[in-house]
């Protein structure tokens, strides 16, 4: 019986370390990569320019459903070279960067909170900081593209649903360094 | 006659043929506006499409500067609103009713005759007082709980903080590795006891 009584124990022991190890681990975010969700790009026949650009654009990427926080769309296989641009779209939450005519990347970003806005225009970019540090926020901000004199940038954050910045744009951190790459001092921003 | 009429029908065919032209040149145009709205609208919808919707909440990224902001910002009132010297009688008995009491108590660990009497001099407010002053560590209140006050006014332990009602991992994991060896235990014992008999 005590042997019994041993192995229901030792039974009910390795269970409940199995429980503890399950419920400690931080559970692995459930992610689909982007990439996958993105098809093939949809070309229009004639030009025409987004609300809130003065550019024209000739083909978008194909996402055909929503995108998670985090997740981000890269794809200029046959795009020439051309000019980088971006538009932040803060009501879809989105950031469309364009070479040229043509979308090459797409992301959820994060933008600043109601009392702390991300502010509308058309912003160059001032200054491209690879390792920036926020000195106001004791924060690290990779790859920032600065686009205002008073501190509001694009740059490497944790994008997580719900979070807002102060007054930045916050985009996945693979997607900044691919932008920060590319992109160059001079090259425009449309925030709508 | 065959002139004027020839002329006629010429500036007729032209004004027609012209009318028709701009007309036709006018519905292009128009179809192409139109067309130029659709596209416009279809890029528009695959961008909405892949969007997440409109933000619901808007949490602000957290940032190390901020939360130690906000830590001074719970802490400094605290420190500075302490009165320095012994005006206020809220700061005041801690220093003069701690400082004996910890002297006391070192007294009583060196002296074990004393440890099952009364503390003499002990102020009857002391052991509340050495309740709320955190500093000293646990061990202390205990011997307070234990031994130094007098009989029928043990107060209630100093210096714990309230346990957490989910025990942590390395709790878990404690809890499980006892329960495994006890296992273990209780196993070779049967086996053993099984050889024997």
């Amino acid at each position: 019986l005590a042997n019994v009584h041993g192995l229901a124990i030792g039974i009910v022991g390795a269970g409940l370390l199995g429980a503890a190890l399950w419920h400690g681990s931080p559970q692995p975010r459930l992610m689909v990569p982007a990439e996958e969700m993105h098809r093939d790009r949809i070309i229009y026949p004639r030009p025409l320019s987004l609300p809130g650009t003065d550019k024209a654009i000739r083909s978008i990427l194909n996402v055909p459903a929503p995108m998670r926080f985090g997740q981000f769309v890269w794809d200029d296989a046959g795009i020439p070279d051309g000019p980088i641009w971006m538009r932040i779209d803060r009501k879809a939450q989105l950031i469309s960067v364009f070479r040229g005519a043509d979308e090459i990347a797409t992301a959820v970003i994060l933008y600043g909170a109601p009392d702390k806005p991300t502010p509308q225009g058309r912003y160059p970019i001032l200054e491209m900081l690879r390792d920036h540090r926020s000195r106001s926020y004791d924060a690290d901000m990779p790859f920032t593209l600065r686009l205002t004199g008073d501190g509001v940038a694009i740059h490497a954050s944790d994008v997580r649903a719900g979070y807002a910045t102060h007054g930045c744009i916050g985009i996945p951190l693979e997607l900044a360094r691919r932008l920060f790459h590319d992109a160059r001092t001079g090259d425009v921003v449309f925030i709508v | 006659v065959r002139k004027k009429i020839g002329r006629r029908s010429a500036i007729a065919v032209t004004l027609v043929a012209s009318l028709a032209w701009t007309g036709s040149a006018d519905l292009i145009s128009a179809q192409s506006v139109v067309a130029g709205q659709r596209m416009l609208f279809d890029a528009l919808a695959q961008i909405s499409g892949r969007s997440p919707g409109d933000r619901t909440s808007a949490i602000l990224t957290k940032v190390t500067n901020e939360r130690t902001e906000q830590r001074s910002a719970r802490a400094l009132p605290r420190i500075r609103t302490k009165p320095k010297g012994g005006s206020d009688e809220s700061a005041s008995p801690l220093p003069l009713v701690a400082i004996p009491l910890a002297d006391e108590l070192t007294r009583l660990r060196r002296t074990s005759t004393y440890a099952d009497a009364a503390v003499p001099g002990l102020p009857s407010g002391g052991a509340p007082a050495f309740g709320s002053f955190p500093s000293l560590p646990g061990g202390g209140g205990g011997i307070v709980g234990g031994s130094g006050s007098g009989p029928g006014n043990s107060p209630p332990v100093a210096g714990t903080q309230p346990a957490p009602t989910v025990p942590e991992p390395a709790t878990w994991a404690t809890f499980i590795l006892g329960f495994g060896l006890l296992g273990i235990a209780l196993r070779r014992r049967a086996l053993e006891g099984r050889k024997l008999g």
